[in-house]
């Protein structure tokens, strides 16, 4: 009985040594004193599906593979330029055709390989090869590329295109190495040149990366990124409450005032690059009709929407491009309220009645608010909520069947962007718009490196969107990050695509 | 008993055919398809008509179908279009932790539940069973979302007893098991009481207690195995719906389990993903009804004698006799 009590004891004392431990929190120390974690972990809505930059092009993918990849040029959006990252410089042809570039030649890949320009041909050709949504970026622009030697490439275009540099600025351009891949086609795209090596990716549910300790553009305290899944917004922010994620990345709107009264949080909000807009199907319908899409330009009370599909964490959008996509401008103004033009324009129009297509709750609420005030000027607004693949394909421009709909472009910062809205064919030209002098002004923004000229086709684009109402832009999207504090070393990008490269947290 | 097992085995057959037939006609029925999910919006007409080469979409969804079921005969359930990862391979990543979640949901409805039904029962119309049944409609009647929310506000942020989400160990299951579980003992407490009241009733216990056997053992040894049964079909059917995926606790608790993979690729029309999915669902489902009907067996033992070749022929023998 004795001899139990005593093993008893013992063991009971065992267990409390080992689970008196402090909180287990790894640290590493950069200059003598900051105390920094070993391990971050990112809390993201929008799940991972690949490690392959070169299979897919949207922001959740683009964030991880800032971190593993490098392309050939960066974006700086602080300053509007680009920047050297695998290339050292480059130059164009006179003809505005060929753009050659040298490139750097201490860079080695993750598997140890050295990096060349036939690492370049190779990912390029992969590219254009895959047809993936990167390929769209690639097929048709590019023509050819060549290897002038280890370290000069040439790549040649189908036309002019003075935006292709953003392009290589894009992580769908990343340079991926030839032998990792032909050694396992699902893994082998995850090797690059980057900061990190994803380790482990299970789909829908955490990427998994450890810093790369030969890296050739610098080093960071921090030793592990974890990219997790939350797809439940109040259960993302309650991991960052609790300590289990560092960030949380797109918390719910309605959150905002719980982030900003908690000590332990920071809220840091982001100009958004992303336009929410109402689109009438101009090529048939009720949306074919001028007057029809100024009376609801004209009836729309913006700020009420805002507020109540944003819960007000939106900002007004005068124009139907990037805020800070190359070419803005709104010196034409804003749809200011007025329900007696609204009317007269609608007495002219043979429809008093249009189907507004929706695919989320924030696009509803916006409908439903759009409906109350078209019900002023006697216009009949009907909405319908369907899925997003269903919306897709009803309102894709070739066989178009939706009437209008609200729906969210996220913006980049080239000029040429604004093709994918207002290019003919494209199916992110949700008004179907077959316009001759749109498409004449596009090529003009895209064929010359005169900005003054480039400046005023897309001013006139974007004052021809003012005058017919093609798109009815309502207001950029609320985007917001929220972290613990002392998270520090990202670079928040308007479009989404935020640079965790140089991510840090101090304990 | 070999030849029922074998027989409820090849009865899996024409059910597996019915669900792909099903899952795959629905899933091209809905609008949209793979093809502008993989190129996305900006796409040429060249790429656009390549991929639906490469997919069979420019073919009939019977060739499609058809090419499906040549391939599952071979037990190849194909490849993600999105992943291109082998469907098996994405569904067995995810399988164990549905099956965790699903049994430590069963098992919390368990505990739960027999002790709740059976003191129902023996005290039936007192305050207990009143209470019981008020407990047992609250857990039917909340939404395992809000209820998982809560339980992550309470017992995770304002606690730190358990982490709030994602798949981590043994701790990380005991939030969203508690979450389905209690819809799960609604149903288990509802079930056990009626089933518990009906052998209460019968003579034998009666007997039983003449010859002075204890109320415990009367209740315990004598009525619940004879009320069992009905219970036990009743855990199978929740294990089996637990198996197949909680999606909104999945989603709450940000749980990598079947459910979630399942609607995440419908919404993304990734048919291989979705109807290999379903097809291993089935038959995991029907093997653990499988598993619940020999369990009967050895609960009962005169049921044992109906699945055996001998039962059979001593039950055609009486039946020609008479």
């Amino acid at each position: 009985m004795k001899k139990s009590i005593i093993i008893i004891l013992s063991l009971m004392l065992v267990s409390a040594m080992a689970f008196a431990g402090g909180s287990g929190e790894k640290s590493s120390t950069s200059g003598g004193e900051v105390k920094y974690k070993e391990s971050i972990v990112l809390g993201d809505g929008s799940q991972i599906t690949t490690g392959d930059p070169q299979s897919i092009n949207n922001m959740q993918h683009n964030r991880i593979f800032k971190c593993s990849h490098n392309t050939l040029v960066s974006y700086n959006s602080a300053t509007s330029s680009y920047e050297p990252e695998l290339a050292t410089s480059w130059q164009w042809s006179d003809d505005l055709l060929s753009l050659t570039l040298k490139l750097r030649d201490d860079v080695t890949f993750q598997n140890g390989e050295k990096f060349t320009a036939a690492d370049v041909k190779y990912s390029y050709e992969r590219i254009m090869d895959m047809n993936s949504t990167a390929s769209s970026k690639f097929v048709g622009v590019l023509d050819h590329v060549e290897v002038i030697d280890d370290y000069t490439v040439k790549l040649v275009l189908v036309s002019k295109n003075v935006d292709w540099l953003d392009t290589l600025a894009l992580p769908l351009a990343s340079i991926v190495n030839k032998k990792a891949i032909e050694a396992d086609s699902l893994k082998g795209p995850w090797v690059g040149t980057g900061m990190w090596i994803i380790t482990d990716l299970e789909e829908g549910d955490f990427v998994h990366m450890v810093k790369n300790e030969n890296y050739w553009g610098g080093t960071t305290p921090t030793k592990e990124l974890t990219f997790r899944y939350i797809p439940e917004e109040s259960a993302r922010l309650i991991a960052l409450q609790n300590g289990e994620i560092d960030v949380c990345i797109g918390p719910a709107d309605t959150e905002v005032e719980y982030i900003k009264s908690d000590k332990n949080l920071v809220l840091i909000e982001i100009p958004s690059a992303t336009c929410c807009y109402f689109s009438f199907n101009t090529s048939k319908g009720p949306g074919s009709d001028e007057n029809l899409r100024l009376a609801l330009a004209y009836c729309i009370n913006y700020e009420d929407v805002i507020f109540g599909a944003s819960n007000g964490t939106g900002t007004r959008a005068v124009s139907n491009w990037g805020p800070v996509t190359f070419g803005y401008y709104d010196g034409f103004g804003d749809y200011k309220r007025d329900l007696d033009l609204a009317k007269q324009y609608l007495a002219k129009s043979a429809y008093k009645e249009i189907l507004i297509s929706v695919r989320d709750d924030e696009r509803m609420r916006a409908a439903q608010i759009i409906q109350a005030n078209a019900r002023e000027i006697g216009l009949t607004v009907n909405i319908e909520k369907i899925e997003a693949a269903a919306l897709t394909a009803k309102s894709a421009f070739k066989t178009a069947e939706h009437e209008s709909m609200i729906y969210t472009l996220g913006w980049n910062s080239y000029g040429d962007d604004a093709s994918r809205a207002y290019g003919v064919g494209s199916n992110t030209n949700k008004a179907t718009l077959s316009d001759d002098r749109v498409m004449e002004l596009l090529e003009i923004g895209r064929s010359t490196t005169d900005e003054t000229a480039r400046k005023a086709a897309y001013a006139e684009i974007q004052t021809l969107n003012h005058e017919h109402g093609w798109y009815l832009p309502l207001y950029y999207t609320g985007l917001s990050v929220a972290t613990r504090v002392g998270v520090s070393g990202v670079i928040w990008e308007g479009h989404q695509s935020h640079d965790y490269q140089n991510i840090v947290a101090t304990i | 008993m070999h030849r029922y097992i074998i027989k409820r085995i090849l009865l899996l057959i024409p059910v597996i055919i019915g669900v792909s037939f099903m899952i795959y006609f629905i899933m091209d029925l809905a609008p949209g398809n793979i093809i502008t999910q993989l190129v996305g919006e900006d796409a040429t007409e060249e790429q656009i008509e390549a991929l639906k080469h490469e997919y069979g979409y420019d073919r009939s969804v019977f060739y499609r179908y058809g090419k499906y079921m040549l391939g599952l005969l071979h037990g190849d359930l194909g490849n993600s279009y999105i992943t291109k990862k082998p469907v098996w391979d994405m569904y067995i990543t995810r399988l164990p932790k549905t099956l965790w979640l699903a049994l430590g949901a069963s098992v919390v409805a368990i505990l739960l539940s027999i002790p709740l039904g059976i003191a129902s029962a023996v005290r039936s119309g007192s305050l207990i069973d009143n209470s019981c049944m008020v407990l047992a409609l609250l857990g039917l009647s909340m939404p395992n979302f809000w209820l998982g929310l809560l339980l992550i506000i309470e017992f995770s942020l304002n606690l730190g007893w358990f982490p709030s989400g994602g798949y981590s160990g043994f701790t990380s299951v005991i939030l969203p098991a508690i979450t389905i579980g209690t819809g799960h003992m609604a149903v288990m407490t509802r079930t056990t009481r009626s089933s518990m009241i009906d052998v209460i009733r019968q003579d034998y216990l009666r007997t039983a207690r003449a010859k002075g056997v204890s109320e415990n053992k009367v209740i315990t040894k004598h009525a619940f195995r004879n009320a069992f049964i009905p219970i036990l079909t009743i855990i199978g059917d929740q294990l089996a719906i637990g198996i197949g995926g909680a999606v909104l606790t999945e989603t709450v608790f940000a749980w990598p389990g079947v459910g979630r993979l399942i609607i995440d690729y419908v919404h993304q029309r990734d048919v291989p993903v979705v109807t290999g999915a379903i097809i291993i669902t089935t038959l995991i489902t029907g093997i653990v009804h499988l598993v619940v009907d020999l369990l009967y067996a050895v609960v009962d033992p005169r049921i044992k004698g109906k699945y055996s070749r001998k039962g059979t022929k001593r039950i055609k023998v009486r039946k020609e006799a008479a």
